[in-house]
């Protein structure tokens, strides 16, 4: 099973991308992806309620294929952030927390630590717009919550030191490198592997601003093992969520 | 697919633990994805002696057999290019890459007598806003060298390095705008990028880039393969286009 696990639903005029559930299905038809996890992009940046609302109601159409995140704006860590969580679990049975780090807007403050209590006791893993630095400190707050590093550093906020992240997740456990990411660097996934083993590293597309088939080819094509391509692809994922458990 | 890869390197790399270092070593793993040809700068070259570079990057493509092919990278502040690099093409070198990010914050004039050697010699000339892509290097924007483009009209120009978002219609714009300028792909993410470069420009100055051994091979390749254009397109791109650029079509 392979499970993408950063994928983009809605309008960004930042990013220049616009696809809707069903853009992004065929898409992931297209690759051979059989479930994408979602953030919708309008509850990131613009009405929180709104977007989740929307993807909520894509949740429900396609409860096989899509997973949801519930998206909450820095902003808004303390500004109903908890409820937002409780009632898109409850509403829509979304399964993880996506938050997102600006280079003026850190994610770590004191109010995200509570977001992530929550996100633990509803076993939701976070996906997190992060630094390597900003992830070390979650997660030594909040250990017992699955924080997965979207883009394993390889961003321009993180300046791009996924060497930094993976030093990160040696220390921490409970951190988890996601890939998706418009670098892609010869080799890096095989010292990821040998530096933290295959069962903490999450594949991710980031559709759909980035091509899909690079990212698939960024793990597919590397010099691992068939079990640890299973592994990224989809068997961690679906450990996390408990998938037939 | 048999495919050339037009944004190749060669020499060591200080980064991140790369797997491979050597010539030999590029060309093991150019068979293992099927590129049949790389041009090749060499990583010393970029980033410390580009004399010593140069050297090292030429005598391994000599040695290879026809797989590499070399471009050299010259320091864009000292005064003798001309002789430099015809002594270069004399070697084999069949181009010369600049990297204005990378060296010294190059300014638009300092890469003119760089361009009239190369025009003297025959050399193609790749103008590179990134060096891959890769977040902790720095980034050139391409516009405040174009009016070389216009400057040198018989200089055949690639334009390396464009990534997703205004970069790619960046490219769009510079095919449409000027008849010498290539394009290569080893940065190009976005989704359907490659499809959006044809349809709106056409193959005929799109080269396919992969950044062995820095990026994943499997990576460049799959985006061309997996691109929603014509089978005669993909084939122009992956080979052709580059053969006919570099001279190697006859």
């Amino acid at each position: 099973m392979i499970i993408d696990a950063h994928v983009h639903v809605g309008v960004s005029t930042a990013y220049n991308f616009a696809a809707t559930a069903d853009d992004l299905l065929r898409l992931a038809d297209e690759n051979g992806i059989d479930r994408i996890f979602v953030t919708d992009f309008t509850a990131l940046v613009h009405d929180m309620r709104e977007g989740n609302d929307t993807l909520g109601k894509a949740v429900r159409r396609h409860p096989d294929r899509i997973l949801g995140y519930v998206s909450i704006p820095t902003m808004n860590f303390d500004n109903g952030a908890l409820e937002e969580i409780d009632r898109c679990v409850h509403e829509y049975g979304m399964r993880g927390i996506k938050i997102y780090s600006y280079a003026m807007t850190p994610l770590v403050r004191p109010s995200v630590f509570p977001v992530m209590e929550r996100a633990a006791s509803h076993r939701m893993p976070i996906l997190a717009h992060s630094t390597a630095e900003e992830c070390e400190v979650m997660a030594a707050q909040v250990p017992e919550a699955f924080l997965m590093m979207a883009h394993s550093g390889n961003t321009a906020l993180a300046r791009g030191d996924w060497l930094r992240a993976v030093q990160a997740a040696e220390r921490h456990p409970s951190l988890l490198l996601e890939t998706a990411s418009s670098t892609v660097n010869n080799g890096s996934l095989e010292y990821t592997i040998e530096r933290i083993g295959a069962e903490r590293i999450i594949f991710g597309t980031d559709m759909p601003l980035l091509d899909v088939s690079v990212q698939m080819a960024r793990v597919s094509g590397a010099a691992i093992s068939q079990a640890d391509k299973d592994l990224i692809f989809g068997g961690n994922m679906a450990r996390l969520l408990a998938f037939g458990a | 697919m048999r495919v050339w890869d037009v944004s190749g390197f060669v020499g060591a790399w200080g980064h991140w633990p790369l797997p491979q270092r050597t010539a030999a070593d590029i060309i093991a793993l150019m068979d293992t994805h099927n590129v049949e040809c790389a041009v090749v700068g060499s990583t010393r070259a970029l980033q410390t002696d580009w004399r010593v570079g140069n050297d090292e990057a030429l005598d391994a493509a000599a040695e290879s057999n026809g797989r590499l092919i070399p471009f050299v990278t010259v320091d864009s502040t000292q005064p003798d290019h001309a002789d430099l690099l015809a002594d270069y093409a004399a070697r084999g070198a069949k181009g010369v890459r600049c990297y204005p990010s990378m060296h010294y914050n190059t300014l638009p004039h300092q890469l003119e007598p760089v361009c009239a050697a190369a025009q003297d010699s025959g050399l193609v000339v790749t103008l590179a806003t990134r060096v891959i892509v890769d977040w902790s290097f720095p980034v050139a924007p391409v516009g405040p060298f174009e009016y070389l483009f216009n400057r040198f009209p018989d200089v055949q120009f690639v334009v390396h390095g464009l990534n997703y978002g205004a970069e790619a219609w960046d490219g769009i714009r510079l095919l449409d705008t000027y008849a010498n300028v290539w394009l290569e792909t080893s940065c190009l993410q976005g989704l359907g990028a490659i499809s959006q470069w044809v349809s709106a420009a056409g193959a005929d100055r799109v080269l396919l880039g992969v950044g062995i051994p820095l990026q994943y091979p499997a990576c460049g390749i799959a985006k061309l393969e997996k691109a929603k254009i014509a089978d005669s397109a993909k084939e122009a791109i992956a080979r052709l286009n580059a053969q006919r650029l570099l001279g190697e079509d006859s």
